[in-house]
């Protein structure tokens, strides 16, 4: 059996921007954006519940940081099988950048494994396993996992997508599949270990009904910085070393360009091609 | 005198500097001089005789110093050895900006190191620059500013490390101009190598094998099996014309009026996510805000919508052409020639008109 942890971020769809969300000016309104579970989060649940599948006695926590409302995900991580979700929110969270974010959710990591070393294999409650998205698609900046397995001073392994073997050959030793740009490596890892699972990963089993009956009202924890033990000079804006500067919409509505639009016929992709012709000598490249 | 460091990936097998680190060292030339400090390349790996060739080709780049770490542990990447190694280099030397290429590599490396260092690290940068800065009344001498979309492209933020040091950032491929090289052999570059003293922890993680995407049955989709008939196109980072595909193609034979067009024009081929997760494409033609920018001077979208998260990977192409049934779609207003109409009738009358013409 293995103790893992799977962290997690409810983030707003930026993927299908439609209707209400999109103001006049052609900005985006992300307060309009549903929130949801952020996709790869969700594949490093299955991950998870996979390892949970060969070895029933597995214990999954899911821990998530953010406002009371994302105690939706974790309700949805218990409904497809994960065994608890703790909650970590506090005012002096807010406007965290990805260092104060992995600092925090260090501290509830440690706090979960009962404030014991969350790697001593003599703790009861240490880590063998955590699992989180490659990134999440609010930032995309794919950072917290790899600063947590620092900050907890453990390997790591990023862009995984498949285990091909775990405590087969030792306990405590896991093979997967990882996927680069091009490639596709195998690589063996031992635990404690930190897994970022990217999207080409299997994706999340539905959920359960059974569960979902039954963990409807199940009680989730909700910690704050004092529950963690946490800095607050570590945590939220004061505990973050980059500032937003500024931010400047992008402009969807698309105007100003002077579009000529042709229609199927031989007579107008004649014109075309003429044109594109004329414009690739013009910048002195390609012909065959 | 806080140096500017660029972080060298180095292609083992090619043994070649990758492009990304020698757009950054264009790049950190350019803020190295409006800093007026020196310019310095971080170096890891297992390098034999090849050190020399190295050293003039980064003297190529008028870089001014070379920091090298070569040891056998160092042959092929993994994250624990290479993040202590640049660690301590970076806590001895102090640099004031650290680049990485947004790479699989400088992803995993950079956030590892920016924890040890605890300072702030800003991911998938697309433009970079010095400024003096005033924020929150105070005010900042030479502060790195760092552009970067986010929201799913929907925004874009600038993004400053005020107090904490190094600066440090990961830069996408293709965004930063590589400068023309004029090599002046005269130039020399300072060479610094540091010793590397392997530890245990250095075996935690290992390569058992790496495998080419053909190798592997993992993504059983028709993908695979188009991947060496794609890879006869040229290459899509660098390509003069580009014709991409969109969910919106329909039929397979449509799919082969693309790859016919591409054929005409002697064009690489790309992908909306879209196609990619249709399984038309592997994702290693995937032209968007999760995948590869391009700025050809003529891209041809074939049945794309023009979601955001594409168009922030195509919309510098010099030449936007369209070709799509709805003339309302986002594509179309950002296109400077837009074909209206289904793809099955004029695809293979503009080709024919390609073939004329040429």
């Amino acid at each position: 059996m293995y103790k893992i942890i799977v962290l997690a971020k409810q983030v707003p769809d930026t993927k299908n921007i439609i209707g209400e969300a999109m103001r006049p000016d052609g900005t985006v309104n992300r307060a309009a954006l549903p929130a949801i579970f952020n996709p790869e989060d969700l594949q490093a649940l299955e991950m998870a519940l996979l390892v949970k599948d060969r070895f029933p006695q597995s214990k999954i926590s899911v821990i998530t940081m953010g406002p009371i409302a994302a105690i939706e995900i974790l309700r949805e991580a218990l409904f497809r099988g994960a065994d608890d979700g703790y909650l970590i929110s506090d005012k002096q969270f807010a406007a965290a950048d990805t260092l104060a974010t992995s600092y925090t959710l260090t501290q509830a990591i440690k706090t979960l494994s009962g404030h014991g070393d969350p790697l001593e294999p003599k703790n009861e409650n240490a880590i063998d396993l955590i699992f989180c998205g490659r990134q999440a698609i609010d930032g995309d900046t794919a950072q917290v996992g790899p600063q947590v397995a620092a900050n907890l001073g453990i390997p790591q392994v990023t862009y995984a997508f498949e285990i091909v073997d775990i405590g087969d050959h030792h306990k405590n030793q896991i093979t997967l599949k990882r996927q680069l740009d091009d490639v596709t490596e195998l690589v063996r890892a031992q635990m404690p270990l930190l897994i970022t699972v990217t999207d080409s990963a299997s994706h999340a089993r539905p959920r359960d009904i059974r569960r979902t009956i039954f963990l409807r009202k199940k009680k989730i924890p909700v910690w704050n910085i004092r529950d963690i033990t946490a800095s607050p000079d570590r945590c939220g804006l004061k505990g973050s070393p980059t500032n937003v500067l500024k931010i400047n919409s992008v402009i969807l509505s698309l105007e100003g360009k002077n579009t000529q639009t042709f229609e199927a016929t031989p007579q107008s992709m004649d014109k075309l091609a003429k044109i594109l012709r004329a414009e690739l000598h013009q910048t002195g490249t390609l012909e065959r | 005198m806080k140096e500017v460091w660029i972080y060298i990936e180095y292609q083992e097998k090619s043994k070649q500097i990758t492009d990304v680190s020698l757009e950054l060292l264009s790049k950190g030339r350019s803020l190295a001089n409006t800093l007026q400090v020196p310019l310095a390349a971080v170096l890891l790996g297992n390098f034999n005789d090849d050190t020399p060739k190295i050293r003039s080709e980064l003297a190529c780049f008028s870089c001014d110093q070379l920091y090298l770490v070569d040891h056998p542990v160092l042959s092929h990447y993994t994250t624990i050895p290479f993040a202590r190694t640049i660690t301590i280099l970076a806590k001895k030397y102090s640099p004031q900006i650290i680049l990485f290429g947004a790479t699989p590599i400088g992803r995993d490396l950079a956030p590892r190191i920016s924890a040890a260092l605890q300072t702030g690290l800003t991911a998938d940068c697309t433009g970079l620059e010095i400024k003096n800065v005033t924020y929150r009344q105070q005010e900042y001498q030479n502060l790195l500013l760092q552009t970067r979309p986010a929201f799913g492209g929907n925004i874009i933020a600038t993004i400053i490390t005020p107090t904490a040091r190094p600066q440090m950032a990961t830069v996408r491929e293709g965004v930063m101009e590589k400068s023309s090289i004029i090599c002046n052999t005269n130039t020399t570059i300072k060479l610094l190598t540091h010793p590397f003293v392997p530890h245990p922890e250095d075996q935690l993680v290992q390569l058992v094998q790496p495998l080419s995407t053909s190798d592997t049955d993992t993504t059983s989709t028709t993908a695979d099996t188009t991947d060496p008939f794609l890879s006869l196109f040229p290459s899509l980072k660098r390509a003069e014309i580009v014709v991409a595909v969109g969910a919106g193609i329909g039929t397979q034979d449509n799919l082969k009026l693309c790859w016919q067009l591409a054929e005409t024009l002697g064009g690489a081929v790309g992908a909306t996510r879209a196609a990619v997760d249709k399984g038309l494409f592997p994702r290693k033609y995937q032209i968007g805000q999760t995948g590869i920018t391009v700025r050809p001077k003529i891209y041809i979208a074939c049945g794309i919508s023009g979601a955001i998260q594409h168009r922030a990977g195509m919309s510098s192409s010099k030449r936007i052409v369209s070709f799509n049934n709805n003339p309302d779609a986002p594509i179309v207003k950002i296109s400077d020639y837009a074909v209206i109409g289904d793809l099955k009738q004029s695809l293979p009358l503009f080709i024919a008109s390609l073939r004329k013409n040429i």
